[in-house]
């Protein structure tokens, strides 16, 4: 049993001896990597890139993509910065962005599943649009002075030098790999992904799940672009720029796969958490930026192609399941 | 599962190989001579490299840096040539900035606008049509613009192009029509007859002098970098690496790496920075929202590192009014906008002005933050001939 | 007579498995030659050794008396004169007819394609194959049987001498699979090879000269058709006696009660005034042509298409069936005809797709209880007798017959007591076929009703308790047991007409 379930999560473990090996490496190339303060940074670090790249995760699977969550997270950053300042107090301010964040998701589910749009060209509509709006309600001023109190639910240190913004990353990836693999909603997710056709002749309420899908992943956007608000103390309606593309790179590092209905929230969170070990390993050993990009680049191909070899292999693994069963059948 | 491993090993590999690779790449630069490496321009005229600014202007088949060239101080100009020809009614000038997301070009903006009002009391009367592109990849969305402009008739073009190459066709058919056009700071056109704007080079020079001054001469240092492809950002780490290596041998230059011009990623970069170079005593940004970023950096590690930025945002001053920012470096773009259109108004009524015009700039910190900018520069408005 | 195609010792491993064993026979020039076997024989890879897809095998493939190892599928088409028309047909949509027939060996002109030269030689293949449509057309609007022209017009195109045909009617019409025959007799005239397979024995015996038989990966016999019987040919292929035939194995068990009611039903453009009555333990059969609308109407009745008009009656009362969700909550069930792209969930276990439909029914806490739905898995795998009989195994990599199991299994699943089976037994070989027949039996004999589309007759005639007939999206008959024969239902699939094309 524990075998059959390890096999079943054979790409989580090889992104995990992939970080592994990556940190290793990364030690051996400048000792100074391997301390306990490099070890939270990257956490630190994924944290943001981790929660949007679970909320994208829940779009893919589902066969679509969320292009505009860097800009759901820009119009929260400043949202939700407005209210603290205006004296909201912080946990309702919180739960009014995470809101905001699902209807906006909403938004780009309704257009993907009603209007029939394709997601990729839905969501790159509302980016601009929601990107637009963050600097229509702002005019493009940052919004200043976010009040300590606010900052303070996921800056303070929980001990050492770990953050509150530590645990809602895990906090959001426990729920999430929940709802994903325990609710209904999550098993109607793969399917959607999988088969969009089957599972509709299945009686699986498509357009219902995929909203939902979508609205999970604008909450998801909304959390990171809070946790960045507290670590910046300001709202720029300009942050977020490009994030979405790091954010599907951890999705993809992670074993999700592009045209949805497979996917794992575990997968995702090794998937960031690799890619800022990679990033804080460069910085500690000082690579040029120009080669930055490129290792990110390689890294990336890397592991798309192990999507394909992988593909391979299990079909290979089943093929000799299937003999070996009809051979003891007789 | 064999092959599995075998390819996370090759991964590691090629990793490790760019990452030894990359290494030596960024170290070059830092421990070496610095100033051989950094605009192409520089290869391009390697004459006035010795003595940049002194020198006479370069020659015409040579790339275009204003930095070397023999530019004046707009005091100068009014000194040669005495107050401005007052313009044809109903005079219509358009100005192009990069995009008004950024403070830093609504602020020129602004300063169009009250070039705009200032001439208006003088009973001058102009208009100025102040207009920017969607955003920084624009490019050709900040052509038509000018293009328009052009259409328009309109009588003198002020610009600030995205890079360095967008407007030039534009400049070249306005040029045809005869219509005067003037390169404001930040992004050169390199056939623009007259440019206008600060030093690039000197606000790193500034703060390099300003964090050797505060730190004795003695230290480690780090550089946060903008986008490797703006001019301003080169020229702005260029300033700061050389001025150190001449004046300051005390001073290494101990890590420079690219955020972006995000606020964020800068933090991050800082937090990294702060863990692994324990001696670390200043960081030097290339603005003042990758310098706000790093301030939340150095304030969570409870150490005393000093942090310069660049620009002069309204943010960067209640910084460092809060103690919290060490000093910005100013470039004054409300006073810029007016210089320009001062300048812009004299060579449409023939004034053969230099190709340069130095705007000034200064570093602002704790002892200054609250003087008024007029003062600092000691700002004199613009004035009209009878 | 020269030997076209000579397999001699021919052996094949899979890591583990060993799926040709020193396979030895001879295809003679022009002939047709069946390959029968149960899926999972070894049929597909001995093709694919011969077509070049698999390279790594031990024995020798002569072609025309010469030994022949060839490196790709490119190569056996171009230089070894042989093609294969797949069973599912690759035809690129967007491109035209003569584009895809010419694919990648467009005559140029220049370093520009030739389409005049391209079209005026692909119309010439055309025409010998008797195609209606052209080379210009695009092949975006062809139908399943002119899918199979275009791969067949293709093999000529590349003048080919050998021609694989991997179950060509398996969506064909009755009408498009006499064309096909009368092609193939054609072509075996201008002295061509072809080898064909197919599950549909009745085939076997109208067009092909021998059959070699595979069983387990070992060749059991090759037998000339017009010395051999179906019952040889069956017993051959699975090594034991089945009753491949579909008759009913238990009486029937139709009731009085009425389940289901279907009044004037229209979906605009598609059909038109459907009405039926479905009874309690009834076996209804559908029958008409391909594009006649027995699959629209069944979607509509799901609630997977919109409806134009029309009502349906479920126990007597009016219901209104909007959606999938709708059809699932009052107890319908649909086995869609493309179990592929239609039936299953890719990359999903045995476990998840037989309980997507009923994920209600495994809560605990809320939370969809694993547990639970491997215990209803194992369940049906072993009353359906699913093989492999491994819950984690992913449905996309089981046979056809076990992939129909694991869809069934899901409706069963559910409280669905009516079961639409839409083309239950297509690419499904002989065993499975009679089991799924057995369960159809079964799910009646539970007080349950069935809808069954079916393109082949004798299926459909063997399972029915009635019939209803389609002819262009009308229904044109209703017929009881005694009432049925091949004539009668081809006469009103084909709009009631009695003229020669019937018998033809």
């Amino acid at each position: 049993m524990l075998k059959s379930k390890l096999k079943g999560m054979s790409r989580e473990l090889a992104v995990l001896a992939a970080l592994i090996l990556l940190i290793i490496v990364f030690s051996i190339l400048d000792p100074v990597y391997l301390t306990p303060g490099n070890m939270v940074d990257i956490i630190k670090q994924g944290t943001i890139n981790g929660i949007l790249a679970i909320g994208i995760t829940f779009a893919i699977i589902s066969g679509g993509i969320d292009l505009s969550i860097g800009c759901t997270f820009a119009i929260v950053i400043v949202a939700v910065g407005q209210l603290t300042v205006v004296g909201v107090p912080p946990l309702v301010a919180i739960v009014l962005g995470g809101i905001l964040g699902a209807i906006m998701g909403s938004i780009n589910g309704i257009l993907i599943t009603k209007m029939n749009l394709q997601p990729f060209i839905a969501t790159l509509g509302t980016m601009s649009v929601y990107r637009g709006l963050a600097y229509v309600f702002t005019g493009g001023w940052p919004v200043l002075g976010i009040p300590d109190n606010y900052r303070h639910v996921f800056t303070t240190k929980l001990f050492g030098d770990v953050p509150n913004s530590i645990l809602v990353l895990f906090a959001i990836a426990i729920v999430t790999h929940i709802v994903l693999s325990k609710t209904r909603f999550g098993n109607y997710l793969y399917a959607v992904g999988g088969n969009e056709e089957a599972a509709k002749l299945s009686g699986v309420n498509v357009d219902k799940t995929k909203i939902i899908g979508y609205s999970i992943c604008g909450a998801c956007a909304a959390f990171a672009g809070m946790i960045m608000l507290a670590n910046l103390g300001t709202g720029e309606p300009a942050s977020g720029e490009g994030y979405e593309l790091d954010a599907i790179a951890a999705a993809a590092v992670g074993g999700t796969r592009m045209a949805g209905g497979k996917g794992t929230i575990l997968g995702t969170m090794l998937g960031a958490l690799l890619l800022a070990a990679l990033k804080i390993g460069m910085i500690v050993i000082g690579v040029q930026s120009f080669w930055q990009f490129v290792v990110t680049g390689i890294i990336i191909v890397i592991a798309a192609y192990f999507e394909t070899i992988q593909d391979k292999l299990s079909a290979m693994i089943y093929k000799k399941q299937e003999k070996a069963a009809a051979a003891a059948e007789k | 599962m064999k092959k599995l491993l075998a390819l996370v090993l090759a991964a590691v590999m090629v990793l490790s190989f760019a990452a030894c690779g990359g290494n030596d790449a960024a170290q070059t630069p830092s421990t070496d001579a610095p100033a051989s490496d950094a605009a192409p321009a520089d290869d391009a005229a390697p004459a006035d490299d010795a003595a940049p600014a002194e020198d006479e202007a370069p020659a015409d088949d040579g790339e275009f840096n204003p930095d070397n060239e023999a530019g004046i101080m707009i005091e100068d100009v009014r000194a040669q040539f005495g107050p401005v020809p007052k313009p044809a009614d109903g005079t219509t000038l358009g100005a192009v900035a990069k995009q008004f997301q950024n403070e830093y070009w609504r602020t020129l903006k602004e300063g169009y606008e009250e070039a705009q009002a200032k001439a208006a009391e003088a009973g001058v009367n102009i208009t100025i049509d102040v207009q920017a592109a969607q955003d920084e990849n624009d490019e050709q969305g900040q052509l038509a613009i000018v293009n328009n402009m052009i259409n328009k008739q309109y009588s003198a073009l002020m610009l600030s192009p995205i890079s360095d190459g967008n407007l030039v066709p534009g400049v070249e058919s306005a040029l045809e029509k005869n219509i005067p056009c003037v390169n404001v700071n930040d992004g050169l056109i390199k056939n623009a007859p007259n440019f206008v704007g600060p030093k690039a080079i000197q606000n790193g020079e500034l703060a390099a002098e300003w964090i050797s001054n505060k730190l004795g001469g003695e230290g480690e240092v780090a550089v946060v970098i903008g986008m490797p492809k703006a001019f301003a950002a080169r020229q702005r780490t260029e300033g700061f690496k050389s001025w150190m290596a001449e004046n300051a041998p005390g001073i290494t230059v101990v890590a420079e790496q690219n955020a972006d011009w995000d606020r964020n990623k800068a933090k991050e970069l800082a937090d990294t920075w702060i863990k692994n170079f324990p001696d670390l005593k200043a960081i030097f940004c290339n603005n003042d929202g990758m310098a706000l970023g790093v301030v939340e950096a150095v304030e969570a590690s409870g150490k005393d590192i000093l942090v310069v930025g660049v620009d002069g945002i309204g943010e960067a001053y209640d910084s460092i009014r809060a103690g919290k920012l060490d000093a910005t470096i100013d470039s004054f773009p409300f006073y810029k906008a007016q210089i320009a259109t001062e300048c812009t108004l004299r060579l449409m009524a023939g004034q053969e002005l230099p190709r340069v015009i130095w705007t000034p700039q200064a570093l602002i910190d704790s002892t200054n933050v609250d003087t008024p900018a007029a003062e600092i520069i000691n700002w004199v408005p613009t004035e009209y001939a009878e | 007579m020269k030997n076209a195609v000579e397999f001699k010792n021919i052996s094949k491993n899979f890591p583990g498995v060993r799926v040709l064993n020193n396979v030895n026979f001879a295809i003679q020039e022009g002939e047709v030659h069946a390959l029968l076997g149960e899926n999972g024989a070894g049929k597909s890879t001995l093709l694919n050794i011969l077509h070049g897809l698999y390279t790594d095998y031990e024995g020798d493939v002569y072609l025309n008396g010469e030994k022949v190892h060839f490196k790709n599928p490119y190569d056996a088409i171009v230089n070894g004169k042989i093609s294969k028309v797949h069973q599912e047909t690759n035809v690129v949509k967007d491109l035209t007819v003569g584009q895809n027939i010419t694919l990648g060996y467009e005559p140029k002109k220049g370093c520009f394609v030739d389409y005049k030269n391209l079209n005026d030689t692909v119309n010439n293949i055309l025409q010998r194959l008797n195609c209606r449509f052209k080379a210009e057309d695009s092949a975006a609007f062809l139908s399943a049987g002119e899918m199979q022209m275009v791969a067949i017009a293709k093999a000529l195109f590349h003048n080919s001498n050998v021609i694989s045909l991997d179950e060509p009617t398996a969506s064909l019409t009755t009408k498009e699979t006499d064309a096909l025959f009368k092609i193939i007799r054609e072509l075996k005239a201008n002295g061509m090879t072809v080898i064909y397979v197919s599950h549909r024995l009745e085939e076997i015996f109208q067009i092909c000269d021998r059959a070699t038989i595979l069983r387990d990966g070992e060749c059991i016999t090759t037998l000339e058709i017009d010395k051999t019987d179906r019952d040889e040919l069956i017993r051959n292929m699975v090594g034991r006696n089945v009753n491949a035939v579909a008759s009913r194995m238990q009486e029937s068990r139709v009731q009085e009660e009425t389940v289901l009611e279907v009044k004037h039903l229209t979906r605009n453009k598609v059909f038109y005034d459907i009405n039926f009555e479905l009874k309690k333990g009834e076996i209804l059969g559908f029958a008409g042509l391909v594009g006649s609308g027995r699959t629209d109407v069944m979607r509509t009745i799901f609630g997977a298409d919109k409806k134009s008009s029309g009502h349906i009656y479920m126990g007597g009362k009016h219901v209104h069936i909007r959606n999938t969700q709708d059809a699932l909550r009052h107890g319908i069930g649909l086995l869609p005809e493309e179990r592929k792209t239609q039936g299953f969930i890719r990359y999903t276990t045995n476990t998840d797709n037989i309980a997507l439909s009923c994920l209600e029914k495994f809560l605990k806490m809320g939370m969809v209880s694993n547990d639970m739905k491997l215990k209803n898995c194992e369940h049906f795998m072993k009353e359906l007798n699913i093989n492999p009989k491994i819950p984690d195994f992913q449905t996309q990599n089981m046979s056809g017959g076990n992939q129909q199991k694991v869809i069934l299994a899901k409706w069963l699943s559910t409280n669905a007591n009516i079961l639409i089976f839409d083309e239950p037994t297509k690419g499904v070989d002989v065993a499975a076929k009679a089991e799924i027949y057995r369960l159809m039996e079964d799910i009646v004999a539970s007080g349950k009703s069935v809808i069954v589309i079916s393109s082949e007759l004798p299926e459909i005639m063997g399972i029915s308790d009635r019939i209803i007939v389609m002819c262009e999206g009308r229904k044109t008959a209703e017929l009881l047991p005694d009432e049925f024969s091949e004539e009668t239902i081809l006469n009103y699939a084909m709009g009631g007409k009695k003229d020669a094309e019937i018998q033809a």
